[in-house]
């Protein structure tokens, strides 16, 4: 039975439910225009929230960040936007680090709540940094030589809004493919998307132009997800109940978000975005040190 | 194909890229999954109100293979919930197959065994989960 605010059970149920799709769908919708996955913002919501256990929290998130992925890369795959070499390469790091992060939170760290939470805050920190960054990295025609890029023939090319296709060359694939792991153990571990480390570790280190690298990072973050999701899954750690309102709010906040494509931006959002990061940063912090706790 | 990259002014995706039969099924199967999964936890949503609040789960839900069929034979939200939520799994998973049909008709063995190991690590994955 769940009652919120001394309402009824029925009245909470549908606060309860009417309040995650709407959080869910401005999560989604953030996520989607930023280049975030929502479980940034959702995981720390069910913790301080609704008082959910940290594990639980991350499993429920990480369901969602599935559909979330899912349903924005669909649109990029189909537009030929997302590269699928690169993005099948990277996801042998993604998933193994995936697998690590999932099974590091569920079986040992499930009991180290502190560690979970103070962990939350860099990479909540992180991304918000990222956010207010001005400085776009622009991919450069000639970069240096990589042979196994050659060899897997990753380099590729792109349909721009003129409908021209531009070609890009792929290197870095040793940074690349080391950061992609890494992030993904940082998403298995804490439920968010790890977007928000996949895409620099393509664009910056990988050459790929920013908005492949957004197309495939969606497309990434999907496969990661669902190999993280599949141990919590399994292994019975999924709060099914809170997974449904979230992935349909996020599904459709990201939905809308696709259609938006590329850069959003103002200047204000972020700003505002950032500064809830920074804030969500703060409790979690706070929580650790066993306040806000019920 | 590692050779020097084509004029930026050219009109069609280039020879390494003409692989424009797969990307829009892949797409669809993408939003296709998704939207089957979103439909059936609706349905688990409905199933939910009609039961009242006394249905509701907030914690972590664990079934057996056989207590989760015969949870949805008696039509149990929670139940309902799990299978959409399934199908929501299936969804990347089914576009990885996809991958190694692609990759095994463009004869690309490097692919054809990084998507396999990927597949691989999901069984792995499964596995684990399913230890404990």
């Amino acid at each position: 039975m769940l009652t919120v605010l001394g309402l009824s059970p029925e009245v909470s149920l549908v606060v309860v439910l009417l309040f995650l799709l709407v959080y869910s769908f401005v999560a989604g919708l953030a996520g989607g225009l930023f280049g975030l996955g929502g479980g940034i913002f959702v995981v720390p919501m069910l913790i301080l929230v609704f008082q959910l256990p940290p594990a639980l929290a991350i499993a429920t998130s990480l369901v969602a960040v599935i559909a979330t992925s899912c349903g924005a890369a669909s649109t990029f795959v189909g537009a030929g936007i997302a590269d699928i070499r690169v993005g099948m390469f990277l996801e042998v790091a993604t998933v193994v680090g995936g697998l690590i992060g999932a099974i590091l939170t569920v079986f040992v760290l499930a009991n180290y709540e502190q560690v979970l939470l103070f962990a939350f805050v860099p990479a909540v920190i992180y991304p918000a940094f990222l956010m207010v960054q001005r400085r776009a990295h622009h991919a450069v025609p000639d970069p240096p030589r990589d042979p196994l890029a050659d060899r897997l023939r990753l380099h590729g090319a792109f349909p721009t809004e003129t409908g021209t296709w531009r070609s890009f060359r792929v290197t870095g694939t040793r940074p690349g493919f080391f950061l992609s792991g890494l992030a993904g153990v940082v998403s298995g571990l804490l439920g968010i998307g790890g977007g928000v480390f996949y895409v620099p570790a393509m664009n910056v280190f990988m050459n790929l132009p920013v908005r492949v690298a957004s197309g495939t990072s969606n497309f990434m973050i999907g496969v990661t997800a669902t190999a993280s999701a599949i141990v919590y899954l399994l292994a019975g750690r999924v709060a099914l109940f809170w997974t449904v309102p979230i992935v349909v709010g996020m599904l459709a906040g990201s939905r809308l978000a696709s259609g938006y494509h590329s850069r959003v931006g103002t200047w204000t959002f972020k700003v505002i975005f950032a500064t809830i990061l920074l804030f969500t940063a703060a409790l979690m912090a706070l929580r650790g040190l066993g306040y806000l706790s019920a | 194909m590692s050779g020097p990259p084509p004029e930026p002014a050219e009109t069609g995706p280039p020879a390494s890229h003409r692989v424009d039969p797969y990307l829009r099924p892949m797409g669809r199967i993408l939003l296709g999954g998704v939207l089957l999964s979103v439909g059936i936890l609706l349905i688990g949503v409905i199933d939910l109100f009609v039961r009242g609040p006394g249905a509701v789960n907030v914690g972590p839900v664990s079934y057996s293979a056989r207590g989760w069929i015969g949870a949805l034979g008696a039509g149990e939200p929670e139940a309902i919930f799990l299978l959409g939520l399934v199908v929501l799994v299936l969804t990347p998973l089914t576009r990885v197959l996809f991958s190694v049909a692609m990759f095994i008709e463009e004869r690309d063995r490097p692919f054809i065994a990084m998507t396999l190991f990927v597949l691989s690590l999901l069984a792995v994955g499964a596995l684990v989960g399913l230890k404990l």
